[in-house]
C-alpha cells in the first residue's frame, strides 16, 4: 500500500526514541514525578518486564477487551522457580523488540480507527485548533499515565506530540493516523514493556530509600491484579496517600475486594505452581489415548480453579491444598480421572472418602506435568515436590549417567518403576540425591504419566511406601497429609509468595520480614489473603536495598529438568 | 448450603465401582456403561460363488440402458458426469432448495407447494434438509433402475438364529452355527459398499453415528463371568461421542440419555462365560450420519457381546423395519448412485424380508439383520441433579 513504508518509516523513528528515552534507567524525572532525594545515591532502578498475561490485561484495561492483542511474546524466563523473579532478569532482543512493536502499530491502529476514536480519543481536530494539538496533548497525558503508570513529564508529552505531527505529515495530514503512529511509540517503549520502579528518600526512616507513590501503585496492582493500576489507584498514587500506611492499606483493601483480585491471585498460584510449564507437556496418544489435545490446559485450569476456590474465595487454610477431596472437573478431565461428570463444562465433584486421590498432588497437572511422555517419573515427581514444595535445590544429574535401565519398561527383570529406580541407584552417584526426591515420587506411582490411577504396573503391585523427613507414608493420601503437616511446606510458600511480590532473589536483608510473614502466616491460620495483604502493606515491601544475592536454597531450575529421569 | 458440587446419580457411582473391581470374580451388584463406536453390517469374503456378478449401480444401470450413440457421448470419465445429470432429466428428478423447517408433518404441504408429483418426495440431506424425489425416495417409480442386481449365494455370514429354526435358506455362521437369520445380507451383500464398509478391518475402525451414538448400560451384575440375570438398557445420546487423542472412541466419558422413550429400550440377560446374552427385545437405534438423519428400528432384537475391562464387543441381531431402512436409503438420496442402485437394493430387501408379517399386506415389514458393534466403557449419568460423592479410581 502507498501508505505502509511512511508510516513503518515513522513508527520506527518513534520508537526508536522510545527506547533511547528508557535506556536512560529511569524516567525523565521532570514535572510530578517524585525526584530522588540528593543526600542519597539511588539504588538502580528495578526493572521488570511484563508478562504476555500482565500485557493483555493491561491493554484491555486500558483501551477496552475488544482491542486485540495479536502477536507472539517472549518467552518468559524462571528464576529460582518463579517467572515474577525472572521478569526483573529478563530483556528484549531485537526479534522480540519486532514482535511488540508489530502488536503496539496494532493495538494502535485499532485505538485511533473509526470504531473506537471516538470512545478512546474522544475529540479531533476543530476550527479553532486545525492541527488537532489540544486534542492529541490531553490524549497523551490521559493515555500515558496509564501506559507508563505515572504521570509524562512535559518532554515526553512534547516529544509525543512531535512525534504524531510529524507523523501526521508524512501520512498525508490524518490527524488519527498521526496520533496512531506515537501512540505505537509509547505501546513499544521500555516504560510500557517494563514496570520500571524508581525510589525516594523514605520520609519514615532517614537515610533509606523507598519506592515512589507511583511505584508502589504499579506493585500492588500487578501483584494483586496483575494489571495495570486502574484510575483510583494513580489518584491515590498522585495525593500521595500510597506513602502512608494507611493510604496504602485502604488501597489494598481495596483492591483485594475486588472480584479481579482473583485474577492476581491465579497468576501468583499459576508461577507458584509453574503451571505454565504444561504448555510444554505432551503425551503419546498410543499409550495415552485418554490425553487428549486440549488436557493440559483444563488440568491447568482445575488446579487454578481449585487453589482460588479453596484459598481464595472460601479463604482455607492452605495446608488443605494437600488433602482436600473437593475438585474443580469437566468433560475433559473425567475420563482421566475415570469420574462421572453431569455436564462437560466446569463444575465441582468430591472424592469419597475411600477414594485414592486427596490434594493438588493427586491432580493431572502435577502427575503428567512431572512425567514423561510415555511413562511416570518418580523422580521429575519428586524433584517438583522438593523443589516447589519444600524450595529444596535439586543438583543437576552427572553428564555421564546412564539411563538405560529406567528408561527400558519392556525389560522383564524390572517390570514396576519402582524396580527399575533402584536398578538405577546402584549407581552410588546417583543414589545420594535420589534417595531424598525418589520416595516421595513413588508414591505417586498408582498414577501412570497421563495422571491415571492403576493398581498395579505389568501386573504387579505397585508400592508406594516411603518417608520425608522421618514421617512414613504410604501412597498418596499419605503423602499428602505428611506434606501438610510438613513445616517447610508453609514456609517455602511464604518464602515463594515473597520473591513472587517483589519479582527478585532473595537477600540476606529480607529474612526478617520473611520471619515477620511466616509468623503472621501461622497467626491467621495459613490464610493466602491475609499472607498477601500482609506483604502488601507492610513498608518493608517497598523499601529499596541494595542487591545482595541471598545464598541460594533454590536450584536455578529451568522449566523442566531434562537431566533427570 | 449448595455448594455447587457435581450431582451424580447412584447408578454413575456404582459404574464407578464396577470400573474398578469389574474383571473377574464375585462382586456386589454392579452396572457397567459403555458407548458404542463403530457399529456395521459384517461382511464376509466373498467368491465367485457367492456373488457371480457384480451389482450395477444406478448410474451403471441407467448407462446400459442407453442407445450406444448416446453411450459413446458419455464414454470418458470427465463426460461420465454429465451422466447424472442426464438420468435426473430423463427421468424427472426433483429436488427442493435447502429448507430446515422441513418436518415429516409438513411435507405434504411444502410438496403441494413445490410442485412435486402428488404423494412423492421425501426429505433427504440432513442437516440442511431438502424436499426430494429421485430413485432413492421413490424407488418403485424408476424400476429400469433396478437391472442388473445379485443376490448374495453364499452360505456364511455374520448373524444368529433368530426364528430357532434351521431351513435351507439359512445361513451358516462365521463359527459354524447353523440357521443363521441374515437376510439382509443374501440381499446386498455383493453390493461393493455392503463389502468394503462390511469387512471388520474396516468397520471395527470406523465410528458410525457420531453426533448421536448409543448408549449400552448392564446393571446388576453379580458376577461379570457367570450371571443368570442381568438387565440391559440401551438409550440413544444426548450429545456426541468423544475421539480419545488417536481418533477413536474415548472411554470413560459422561452421557446423558435422551429422554426420548422411543429410542430407550430395556431387556433381561445374563452373562455366560464373560459373554453378554440377552433375551429378545425392540430397539431403535439412532444413526445420524453424514447426510442421514435415521434410526435402526430392531424387532425381536438380541444382543450377544462378550464384556472386558475395555470394553463390549460383539452382535445386535434383529429384524431391521424395511420402513427404517428404505427412510435412510431415501434421506441418501442420489449421493452414491454411482456405487449402488436405491431400487435394485430395496427390491431385494423387500423380497428377502423374513420378519414379522403385516396382517393388513400379508407381507413381511421386516428383515433378519446382524449388526457388529465395539464399545469402551462409560459413564451414564441419568440424574445430574442427584447429590452424592464419587469414588475415583
Amino acid at each position: 500500500m502507498f501508505m505502509e513504508k511512511p508510516f513503518t518509516r515513522c513508527v520506527q523513528a518513534v520508537s526508536a526514541l522510545a527506547i533511547a528515552f528508557a535506556s536512560l534507567g529511569a524516567a525523565p524525572q521532570d514535572g510530578e514525578v517524585t525526584t530522588p532525594a540528593a543526600e542519597a545515591p539511588a539504588a538502580t532502578p528495578l526493572l521488570r518486564r511484563l508478562t504476555e498475561a500482565q500485557y493483555r490485561a493491561s491493554i484491555a484495561d486500558i483501551f477496552g477487551e475488544d482491542i486485540k492483542v495479536a502477536g507472539r511474546f517472549e518467552p518468559d524466563l524462571r528464576v529460582q522457580g518463579l517467572l515474577a523473579a525472572g521478569a526483573s532478569a529478563v530483556s528484549v532482543t531485537p526479534g522480540g523488540f519486532e514482535q511488540y512493536e508489530t502488536m503496539a502499530r496494532s493495538i494502535a491502529d485499532q485505538v485511533v480507527d473509526p470504531a473506537h476514536r471516538d470512545r478512546l480519543i474522544g475529540c479531533g481536530p476543530t476550527s479553532a485548533d486545525p492541527s488537532g494539538r489540544a486534542c492529541a496533548t490531553a490524549f497523551f497525558q490521559r493515555i500515558g499515565l496509564r501506559l507508563y503508570r505515572r504521570p509524562l513529564g512535559p518532554s515526553e508529552i512534547a516529544l509525543a506530540l512531535a512525534n504524531a505531527e510529524k507523523a501526521r505529515t508524512l501520512l498525508g495530514g490524518d490527524f488519527y493516523k498521526g496520533v496512531g503512529a506515537a501512540l505505537a511509540g509509547m505501546l513499544s517503549g521500555i516504560e510500557f514493556i517494563f514496570q520500571i520502579e524508581n525510589d525516594v528518600a523514605d520520609p519514615t526512616k532517614p537515610g533509606a530509600r523507598t519506592l515512589d507513590a507511583w511505584s508502589r501503585a504499579s506493585r500492588l496492582s500487578y501483584l494483586l491484579w496483575n494489571s495495570t493500576p486502574d484510575p483510583e489507584l494513580l489518584t491515590a498514587a498522585r495525593s500521595g496517600a500510597l506513602m502512608t500506611d494507611s493510604g496504602l492499606a485502604a488501597q489494598t483493601d481495596r483492591l483485594m475486594r475486588s472480584p479481579r483480585f482473583m485474577n492476581g491471585a491465579r497468576a501468583f498460584f499459576d508461577d507458584y505452581l509453574r503451571l505454565e510449564d504444561l504448555n510444554n507437556v505432551t503425551k503419546d496418544g498410543l499409550i495415552y489415548p485418554g490425553f487428549r489435545a486440549g488436557a493440559t490446559a483444563d488440568a491447568r485450569e482445575q488446579t487454578l480453579r481449585m487453589l482460588s476456590d479453596l484459598l481464595i474465595t472460601k479463604s482455607g487454610d492452605f495446608r488443605d491444598i494437600f488433602t482436600s477431596r473437593e475438585i474443580p472437573m469437566d468433560g475433559m478431565l473425567s475420563p482421566l480421572y475415570r469420574l462421572p461428570v453431569g455436564r462437560q463444562d466446569w463444575t465441582t465433584v468430591q472424592f469419597s472418602d475411600d477414594a485414592p486421590r486427596a490434594g493438588i498432588l493427586t491432580q493431572i497437572a502435577f502427575l503428567a506435568g512431572h512425567s514423561h511422555p510415555g511413562r511416570s517419573s518418580p523422580t521429575l515427581r519428586g524433584k517438583a515436590i522438593l523443589e516447589i514444595l519444600l524450595c529444596e535445590e535439586v543438583p543437576a544429574p552427572p553428564a555421564n549417567v546412564n539411563f538405560t535401565v529406567v528408561q527400558d519398561v519392556s525389560n522383564p527383570q524390572y517390570l514396576t518403576t519402582r524396580q527399575r529406580v533402584q536398578a538405577h541407584l546402584d549407581d552410588e552417584e546417583c543414589a545420594s540425591c535420589h534417595k531424598r526426591m525418589d520416595p516421595m515420587g513413588l508414591a505417586l506411582e498408582k498414577f501412570d504419566g497421563a495422571g491415571q490411577f492403576r493398581a498395579q504396573e505389568n501386573g504387579v503391585p505397585i508400592d508406594t511406601t516411603g518417608a520425608i523427613d522421618g514421617v512414613k507414608f504410604d501412597g498418596a493420601i499419605q503423602l499428602g497429609q505428611a506434606l501438610r503437616d510438613n513445616p517447610k511446606v508453609k514456609s517455602c510458600l511464604v518464602e515463594t509468595a515473597f520473591r513472587y511480590a517483589v519479582g527478585r532473589q532473595l537477600a540476606s536483608s529480607d529474612d526478617a520480614m520473611l520471619g515477620r510473614l511466616n509468623a503472621r502466616f501461622v497467626q491467621s491460620g495459613y490464610r493466602v489473603p491475609d499472607l498477601i495483604r500482609t506483604i502488601a502493606t507492610s513498608p518493608d515491601y517497598y523499601q529499596v536495598r541494595r542487591a545482595t544475592a541471598k545464598a541460594t536454597r533454590v536450584a536455578q531450575a529451568g522449566p523442566r529438568s531434562e537431566g533427570h529421569f | 448450603m449448595d455448594v455447587g458440587f457435581a450431582r451424580i446419580g447412584p447408578t454413575a457411582i456404582a459404574a464407578v465401582a464396577g470400573a474398578i473391581l469389574g474383571n473377574g470374580g464375585a462382586l456386589a451388584a454392579e452396572t457397567r456403561s459403555f458407548v458404542i463406536g463403530p457399529i456395521y453390517m459384517p461382511s464376509v469374503e466373498v467368491d465367485a460363488q457367492s456373488c457371480p456378478m457384480k451389482p450395477k449401480s444406478a448410474i451403471q444401470a441407467f448407462f446400459d440402458s442407453l442407445p450406444p450413440e448416446e453411450q459413446a457421448k458419455y464414454s470418458d470419465g470427465d463426460k461420465a458426469r454429465g451422466l447424472g445429470a442426464l438420468m435426473a432429466k430423463t427421468y424427472g428428478f426433483k429436488r427442493g432448495p435447502a429448507d430446515d423447517t422441513l418436518t415429516k408433518e409438513n411435507i405434504a404441504e411444502r410438496r403441494a407447494k413445490s410442485g412435486f408429483p402428488a404423494g412423492k418426495g421425501a426429505i433427504s440431506s440432513y442437516p440442511q434438509r431438502h424436499l426430494a424425489y429421485d430413485l432413492c425416495t421413490n424407488p418403485d417409480d424408476f424400476p429400469q433402475l433396478s437391472a442388473g442386481h445379485q443376490d448374495y449365494l453364499g452360505k456364511i455370514g455374520y448373524g444368529i438364529n433368530l426364528d430357532g429354526k434351521v431351513d435351507k435358506h439359512d445361513l451358516v455362521g462365521v463359527d459354524g452355527e447353523p440357521g443363521v437369520d441374515n437376510a439382509w445380507y443374501q440381499a446386498v451383500g455383493c453390493a461393493n459398499i455392503a463389502r468394503s464398509l462390511g469387512d471388520p478391518k474396516v468397520g471395527d475402525n470406523v465410528i458410525v453415528s457420531r453426533q448421536i451414538p448409543t448408549l449400552i448400560e448392564v446393571t446388576g451384575i453379580d458376577n461379570d463371568q457367570d450371571d443368570d440375570e442381568v438387565t440391559v438398557n440401551v438409550y440413544a445420546s444426548a450429545r456426541a461421542l468423544d475421539l480419545n487423542a488417536v481418533g477413536k472412541a474415548l472411554a470413560w466419558a459422561s452421557f446423558a440419555p435422551v429422554a426420548d422413550p422411543h429410542y430407550t429400550a430395556s431387556v433381561k440377560g445374563r452373562i455366560v462365560k464373560g459373554v453378554l446374552m440377552t433375551d429378545s427385545f425392540d430397539v431403535n437405534l439412532r444413526m445420524q450420519e453424514s447426510i442421514i438423519d435415521s434410526s435402526r428400528e430392531l424387532r425381536g432384537a438380541r444382543i450377544q457381546a462378550t464384556m472386558t475391562p475395555e470394553g463390549i464387543e460383539g452382535g445386535i441381531y434383529g429384524y431391521q423395519t424395511l420402513a427404517s431402512l428404505e427412510d435412510a436409503y431415501a434421506q441418501a438420496s442420489t449421493i452414491g448412485s454411482d456405487m449402488i442402485s436405491c431400487p435394485a437394493e430395496i427390491k431385494a430387501l423387500r423380497a428377502h424380508a423374513d420378519g414379522y408379517k403385516d396382517p393388513k399386506t400379508r407381507r413381511y415389514s421386516a428383515i433378519s439383520v446382524a449388526l457388529r458393534f465395539k464399545a469402551v466403557p462409560a459413564f451414564i449419568v441419568h440424574h445430574p441433579a442427584a447429590t452424592a460423592k464419587v469414588a475415583s479410581k
